[in-house]
């Protein structure tokens, strides 16, 4: 066991770089809050006390920590496609399996380096924000206490929201890098499976978003949208939701926003239960993962039937969306069996490219 | 002792290795050849733990090798193509190898290194071809391996820097006892070094035996018959080829004997006269057998 430690050296190579990425981005955010609370202050001692209630409230701490979903997204793409580089290569990936580790092995310190890539960032990040929100506080338990909103603005910028947030999107991250991470595994192509990654990903939504466009309910509708609500829009970073009162001072409304987290321990489950479930499926492929199937874009045939259905399913909705939107208004209405028959064609189309995309390298013709 | 034994691999729908058993005794230098695509890399691959056999088993020291890090440590790997980590330099690559076998030696590269004269601060993907084959072969015989697979070893590389792996080869089976596999296209080269030969075609071992029983039982024979020809002289069993200049007919037998002799005889040869072939022939002339 003590040579883990030559695998362990060659993954953090990779991970090193991705990390000082994450670590520019999250300071990067850091150094954001900090001059909107400066900002905010300043506001304070120009305008006063209605100032720092309506402007100084805990967006400063909890939005903005879902705006960094999308940054780091891209750093978790980039992460993986420089974990995998050296795999996916023909040569390289004989020379890493002719080397005494399992596959087990390799694929664990793989994980566990990228997950350490983020995570060493984004312990940083949630100190910092801690740490400012302890700064800010000081001076905004004062200015709250001579509002009649003390309660409410005190609670709203509990650290047990910040914490919770933060602990929430670190799920998030989690549960996305483990995702785009297992699917290098079950995809071959390093940048194929990255790009089939980003579609499966953001599949859900549009299904959705079409399936809302084209009314095509069949008596669903009420627990499509509980699916919605509950699980993809948090997932998709949505984490938050902004609420607001209004308060009058003087004979003038003012409206205070502020963002608040709704199932907290709900979407805390669920995407435990994702991560988990990541981890698992990564165990299972990794061991039954085989150099001789790298010609195979997907070696595993009940990820070719997933990958077949899903395309299949959207290219039909892609379809019926483009004839709504762009033929819909020239033919002045709706014509249900021609939207059936677009349905049909576009699933059609999805289904043979699928087809011929999941099947890339199955009849392989090389011996040497 | 290495046995490879009922050994099956398939690519999709093509099978390339097609029931294949093999043993090799500790301490010998064995060869594998086989044109281009007969499945030598694959046998190789499989042996080295890199592909996982769908039939049969590969057993080194009795302990099969997929999978298996104790075995496979006392494994040492040179593929045909550069196979390191292209951004790392020598130095990173001796230092990931001491990591990796705890057997690994310093001394012994910086030894073999004296000879070939690698710059330790050269990256990977700046070496040529040659040189790149030269730091895979030098970093795996540092690890003092029990078991040496070498797929192509001698290709790039020029002819001392040939002789020169040769020679550390053959001294490395003198001091340590070591197996070695070595496949290669160089069979000039194998008939010198190597204790047994199997010949791989399409797959399937056709050949196994030492390189002397091969050569011996593959001749080439100047014959001179008297009167008579015989007429199914080419369609033999035991005939690979016959040509003629004049009188004098070439026969290429691959399973010569004093029996043989006699039968010739039988039918009308009043000359027989051996001519000794070396291991680029026999493989040449059983090729005609195969294709």
């Amino acid at each position: 066991m003590k040579n883990i430690r030559a695998l362990i050296k060659v993954e953090l190579k990779s991970a090193a770089l991705m990390s000082l990425y994450f670590l520019v981005i999250n300071i990067g955010y850091l150094m954001l809050t900090g001059i909107t609370i400066s900002s905010n202050f300043k506001q304070y001692l120009r305008y006063g006390v209605r100032s720092a209630v309506t402007d100084f409230n805990n967006t400063a701490f909890l939005s903005f920590v879902p705006g960094l979903s999308l940054f780091i997204f891209l750093g978790f793409i980039l992460l993986v496609y420089f974990q995998f580089k050296n795999d996916k290569s023909l040569e390289v990936g004989r020379f890493l399996k002719s080397l005494p580790y399992t596959n087990v092995q390799r694929c664990l310190v793989k994980m566990s380096a990228g997950i350490l890539s983020y995570t060493i960032p984004f312990i940083i990040l949630s100190l910092g924000v801690i740490m400012l929100r302890a700064y800010a506080m000081t001076e905004l338990k004062t200015i709250y206490s001579i509002t009649p909103y003390e309660g409410i603005l005190l609670t709203i910028n509990s650290i047990q929201n910040l914490l919770s947030l933060l602990v929430l999107n670190y799920l998030t991250y989690t549960s996305l890098y483990l995702f785009v991470f297992m699917m290098q595994y079950l995809v071959n192509h390093n940048i194929g499976s990255l790009i089939i990654s980003i579609l499966t990903l953001l599949a859900p939504a549009f299904i959705i978003t079409s399936i809302h466009y084209l009314e095509i309910y069949y008596g669903l509708r009420y627990y499509l949208e509980r699916i919605e609500e509950k699980i993809l829009l948090p997932f998709y970073g949505m984490i938050t939701r902004y609420g607001g009162f209004t308060y009058t001072v003087d004979q003038s409304q003012y409206y205070i926003d502020y963002v608040y987290i709704e199932d907290i321990g709900f979407k805390l489950f669920i995407t435990l239960i994702i991560s988990i479930i990541g981890v698992y499926l990564i165990y299972q492929t990794g061991k039954r993962t085989k150099i001789e199937n790298a010609d195979r874009l997907m070696p595993d045939a009940i990820t070719r039937i997933i990958f077949i259905t899903g395309v299949t399913l959207c290219a039909a909705l892609l379809l019926a969306d483009t004839y709504k939107i762009f033929l819909v208004p020239l033919i002045g209405q709706n014509i249900v069996v021609l939207t059936s028959a677009i349905t049909l064609i576009g699933g059609t189309i999805g289904f043979i490219i699928a087809r011929k995309i999941a099947h890339i390298g199955i009849i392989n013709k090389r011996r040497d | 002792m290495i046995e490879i034994s009922h050994m099956s691999k398939s690519f999709g729908e093509l099978r390339a290795i097609d029931d294949v058993s093999i043993q090799i005794q500790k301490g010998s230098i064995y060869g594998v050849i086989g044109e281009n695509g007969a499945g030598k890399s694959t046998i190789l691959q499989c042996l080295a733990g890199i592909y996982e056999c769908d039939g049969g088993r590969v057993l080194i020291e009795g302990e099969p090798v997929y999978e298996n890090n104790a075995i496979k440590s006392q494994i040492g790997y040179v593929a045909d193509r550069n196979q390191f980590f292209k951004g790392y330099t020598v130095r990173e690559m001796v230092d990931f190898f001491t990591l990796v076998y705890p057997t690994f030696s310093e001394e012994k590269f910086n030894k073999y290194n004296a000879t070939f004269g690698l710059n330790m601060k050269s990256k990977v993907k700046n070496l040529s071809k040659g040189m790149q084959m030269r730091l895979a072969i030098m970093l795996n015989m540092a690890i003092s391996p029990k078991v040496l697979i070498l797929d192509e070893p001698t290709s790039g590389l020029d002819v001392i820097a040939k002789r020169q792996v040769i020679d550390f080869i053959i001294d490395e089976v003198g001091e340590t006892g070591m197996t070695v596999v070595i496949s290669s296209h160089h069979l000039t080269e194998l008939e010198k070094i190597c204790d047994e030969v199997t010949i791989i075609h399409e797959g399937r071992a056709i050949y196994q035996m030492s390189v002397d029983e091969l050569k011996a039982s593959v001749k080439k024979l100047q014959v001179v018959f008297g009167n008579t020809l015989p007429e199914d002289l080419g369609s033999w069993d035991e005939i690979l080829k016959v040509d003629h200049i004049g009188s004098v007919y070439y026969i290429v037998t691959n399973k010569y004997s004093s029996k043989f002799e006699e039968k010739l005889k039988e039918h009308g040869a009043s000359l027989i006269e051996p001519i000794g072939l070396d291991l680029e022939e026999v493989f040449i002339y059983t090729s005609k057998l195969r294709g």
